[in-house]
């Protein structure tokens, strides 16, 4: 009944509003970072050819992936919530729930993700960390595992029961923070504490958070509470998942360091960092990406087709679909990954190795070489501490003189030449040694990355659309995302302060979760879930590269220890922002009841 | 219409959702246990200030429960008056309770509540009034909204799915998004016919895929809602003023706009049959494959949730599903409910439609 003309614009129709969509939501970061690069730091973009094919392969792969959620993962997720619950005696959905939790944190590849971020660490200063990351991965994932498994047992219970969150949100903050000061007795467990709080970050990925959106969503329209307030929304499990595998990972951690003595610990020798390997084939990078997409959304969904299909016997509404929608998340996430690894990644690194212009000097790969050199023509000077400079004047290619300090090492006396690599910054110039201005611009860098990425990430896309959903359009999408970025944004910010200032993670987690438990005390049920649930997804494929090369651009220069505890800030944020939104609105909703 | 058996009364209760929990307290302690409930918004005006000047929007939203249950129509009266004492509907702002009257295909005893109430209330009823139902697009219906906020009435809003082209189109109906929106309103019935032409001048329903529009009588009902949240500056706000002419009034014709009503050309109305079919999830898309087969392809599926305040069993997620059939359709329609096998569960629930509107598109012949 459609002619070829009608399917033909249907299809465009459909292509181009999800595209545009992507393109509104990558856009900003994109713009952003180039634009901070090429007109603030003034530094040339190289590859900027495969940058450019990176971000399209990202636009692309972001459209296919969250149509792919939408047709595929998020239906399988909300049938099985339907029937679960009807079907299936409390310990059967329990264990169902356990093997999920475990399941989800095995076939996302977040410890690749620490990995890169540990591979920094000097094995010296931080024996634990380091002997965690690389001699105990497995345990360290279990203990994750493990985490989140008991986190999906807690949220289905709240369900079936139509538990209030705050009650599981208490105790296990306080038990978090608790475990977390213990880092003030032990030099060694304090740098640990910084991985456990990313790791709850880390976790949540962005095939996860929506499965488990959608299950929660599915349990929670056939239980028996009855209103939108409480845990029949079908949210809070994300939550949970962010919070239980802190706990595991510290109580991990507090058992090495009580029972191993690390005076005499020897590093083994690392495996090569990855930055460092050289550029493998697109081809071969595609089937890696295609690899990595397959594990992280086959095994969950495997199991979820035999739960359904084999034990309750129960038939999919629209196979076809669904199927349509799997094929696309596969091939939509190995895109997406591909064009995070080949061109995000590498702007990521370039301005994250770049952003020290603001504050210091950095030298580039760009070389300038002066013919007939004589060090006679020279002139001296005295420095601040006393000391005789040699400098000499040059006229670059732009006719601008420039003050050129003379250094033994560059200067060639069999060919007369002078040969130096080209130098960038410091953009703003301060006396004695502490750059205010410097590091606000970075700071301010950050805010926006921060705010910019979170924008783009799937996970938080999935989660806006739930929240629109359960709140029958009350709660908009646009503004969930928009006050979770800029919670993440504050949140980054608020973490590149603590490497600049070389200040415990504690002294920041402490005050302002003990901050966030009082206002989750007086705020109502339903933000308190969307709120909490927001901080979960916000870490996710898009935030994590960029974090990591600005971590690893500034934690050097600033000789911190690691770069880690970025990502935890970037969770606690959020939360802040969503529930000062919800005290407005709420503010509102009772004002206009005053009267009537 | 042999196969309809007996009537019953559809309380319809729209309520704000930081009332509900006590609400369902009191239903319980009525005896009213089968109750289905869905979330739903309305939708108000709100002070102009730079801001929603700029974006030339005034509406804002609030989060409201839609909750409805059946009983007898002796019960009728007695259960709304109590209702809405309990719920103080007589203060604006707080919600509203309407009834009408359903018949269904079959007996559904288990969904009757056997009511236990007492208390005689002064509340007065209103009668004579018409709901208004409008299916669009999602995020598409706040032309509609605006037209019924113009009448000072507050609008509510339910989410839905829709069939029709997108089930006859295999997978390419992925392309067509199914996310709808289901705008109610209840007015006088004076004022239903202004509503229905304004609705669909404003909302352009008057072209292809933007919605469609029906209208059916109602019993009895309350409709206090505050349709603007601006501050006040008298001693009683106008609102209240409004509430206490339709107590003394005990009716709200008198509310009736002076609005010009905006005849349409080349418009079809007709009168017909609303259906709502009862079902558990999925067991709809037998009912909407059946009806495609006679070329009746509108229809609306909203989920729901049908709770047992009695005990915390886990039922089943149900939904509904909304039909409009014409008259000269109706005989076909039933004799094809009556061939499709349909699942125990389902129920046919059907009320009468006075007026409803579609697009049509004009026939080459």
């Amino acid at each position: 009944m459609l002619t070829l003309k009608d399917k033909i614009s249907l299809l465009t129709g459909y292509f181009k509003t999800r595209l545009m969509a992507q393109v509104k939501v990558v856009s900003f970061i994109i713009l952003y970072l180039i634009f901070f690069q090429l007109f603030i730091l003034k530094i040339p973009i190289e590859n900027a050819f495969s940058i450019a094919m990176g971000i399209v392969a990202i636009i692309v792969g972001l459209t296919l992936f969250m149509e792919g959620l939408i047709l595929g993962i998020m239906p399988v997720g909300e049938s099985l919530g339907l029937k679960l619950p009807a079907n299936a005696r409390l310990w059967h959905i329990l264990i169902f729930a356990f093997i999920l939790g475990l399941g989800a944190t095995f076939a996302e590849p977040a410890i690749s993700v620490l990995h890169m971020m540990g591979s920094q660490v000097d094995p010296e200063k931080a024996p634990l960390l380091h002997f965690l990351l690389y001699q105990r991965p497995k345990e360290l994932v279990s203990a994750v595992a493990i985490g989140v498994g008991l986190a999906v047992i807690a949220g289905m219970l709240r369900f079936l029961k139509d538990w209030s969150l705050k009650p599981f949100l208490y105790p296990s903050v306080i038990s978090c923070l608790a475990l977390s000061s213990y880092g003030f007795f032990s030099e060694n467990f304090s740098h640990i504490v910084s991985l456990a709080w990313d790791c709850g970050a880390v976790t949540t990925g962005p095939v996860t958070v929506p499965l488990v959106l959608a299950l929660g969503l599915g349990v929670s329209r056939v239980v028996s509470g009855h209103t939108s307030e409480g845990a029949s929304s079908g949210l809070g499990v994300v939550t949970l998942a962010s919070l239980f595998p802190i706990i595991s990972v510290l109580t991990l951690c507090l058992y090495y360091d009580l029972t191993k003595d690390f005076s005499e610990f020897s590093a083994l020798a690392l495996p090569q960092s990855l930055s460092e390997q050289s550029q493998p084939l697109i081809l071969t990078q595609l089937f890696e990406s295609f690899m990595v997409a397959a594990q992280a959304i086959l095994p969950l969904i495997a199991f979820m087709f035999f739960v359904y299909k084999i034990l309750l016997k129960e038939k999919f509404l629209h196979a076809d679909e669904i199927i349509l929608g799997l094929i696309f998340s596969l091939l939509g996430f190995s895109i997406f990954t591909l064009g995070i690894n080949t061109g995000f990644k590498d702007l990521g690194n370039q301005i994250g190795q770049s952003l020290p212009v603001a504050y210091t000097s950095i030298e580039s790969d760009q070389q300038i070489t002066i013919e007939n050199f004589d060090p006679q023509k020279t002139y001296y000077r005295y420095n601040s501490s006393g000391e005789i400079e040699t400098f000499f004047y040059f006229l670059n290619p732009q006719n601008q003189t420039q003050e050129i300090l003379f250094e033994e090492q560059y200067f060639d006396k069999q060919k007369m030449t002078y040969t130096y690599p080209l130098r960038y910054g410091p953009l703003w110039q301060s006396e004695a040694g502490w750059n205010m201005k410097g590091y606000l611009v970075v700071l301010f860098f950050a805010f926006f990355m921060g705010y910019g990425s979170t924008l783009a990430e799937p996970a938080l896309n999935a989660l806006g659309s739930t929240v629109e959903r359960i709140s029958v359009g009350v709660f908009k999408k646009n503004l969930l995302i928009q006050s979770v970025a800029m919670g993440v944004g504050v949140g980054i910010l608020l973490g590149l302060l603590k490497i600049i200032l070389h200040l415990p993670l504690t002294y920041f987690l402490i005050p302002l979760y003990c901050f966030l438990l009082i206002l989750s005390f007086f705020s109502n049920e339903e933000f308190v879930n969307i709120a909490w649930d927001s901080a979960g997804v916000t870490t996710g494929p898009v935030t994590v590269p960029l974090v990591l090369a600005l971590g690893t651009g500034i934690g050097l220069e600033s000789a911190a220890i690691e770069g880690f505890g970025i990502l935890a800030m970037a969770s606690v944020c959020p939360i802040i922002s969503v529930l000062t939104v919800g005290f407005w609105s709420e503010y509102q909703r009772k004002s206009a009841l005053k009267y009537g | 219409m042999d196969n309809i058996q007996k009537t019953f009364c559809k309380i319809t209760v729209f309520l704000r959702t930081s009332l509900a929990k006590d609400f369902f307290d009191q239903l319980a302690k009525m005896g009213i246990y089968r109750v289905y409930y869905s979330f739903s918004r309305c939708a108000y005006q709100s002070q102009a200030n730079f801001l929603t000047r700029l974006i030339g929007s005034h509406i804002e939203v609030d989060s409201f429960e839609t909750i409805f249950f059946y009983v007898t129509e002796d019960d009728e009266e007695k259960v709304m008056k109590s209702i809405a004492e309990l719920c103080q509907f007589d203060i604006t702002g707080r919600g509203s309770i309407i009834s009408r009257e359903v018949s269904f295909n079959k007996s559904i005893d288990h969904l009757i509540n056997q009511v236990q109430v007492e208390q005689k209330s002064s509340i007065a009823l209103f009668e004579n009034l018409t709901q208004t139902f409008c299916t669009t697009a999602r995020g598409q219906n706040n032309e509609l909204c605006e037209v019924a906020l113009n009448h000072g009435i507050v609008p509510t809003i339910l989410s839905a799915s829709g069939t029709g082209l997108r089930d006859q189109i295999g997978l390419l109906r992925i392309t067509i998004p199914k996310e709808k929106e289901i705008l109610t309103v209840v007015s006088g019935a004076e004022e239903a016919p202004s509503i229905f032409e304004h609705m669909i001048y404003d909302g352009r329903l008057n072209r292809p895929g933007r919605g469609f529009i029906w209208q059916t009588p109602l019993h009895k009902g309350i409709v206090h809602l505050k349709p603007s949240q601006d501050p006040i500056s008298h001693a009683a706000a106008l609102e209240q003023m409004i509430a206490a002419i339709d107590s003394l009034k005990g009716n709200i014709h008198w509310r009736r706009s002076q609005q010009k009503i905006k005849k349409q050309k080349n418009t079809r109305y007709f009168s017909g049959y609303e259906y709502i079919v009862h079902a558990e999830e999925q067991d709809c898309s037998l009912i909407t494959k059946a009806l495609n087969s006679i070329g009746i392809s509108g229809a609306t599926i909203q989920p729901s949730k049908l709770l047992n305040l009695e005990s915390d069993d886990i039922v089943p997620a149900h939904q509904l599903l909304r039909i409009v059939i014409s008259e000269d359709q109706n005989q076909d329609f039933l004799k094809l409910i009556q061939n499709t096998p349909i699942d125990e569960s389902c129920y046919l629930c059907c009320a009468k439609v006075t007026r409803a509107f579609n697009f049509i598109p004009a026939r080459k012949n």
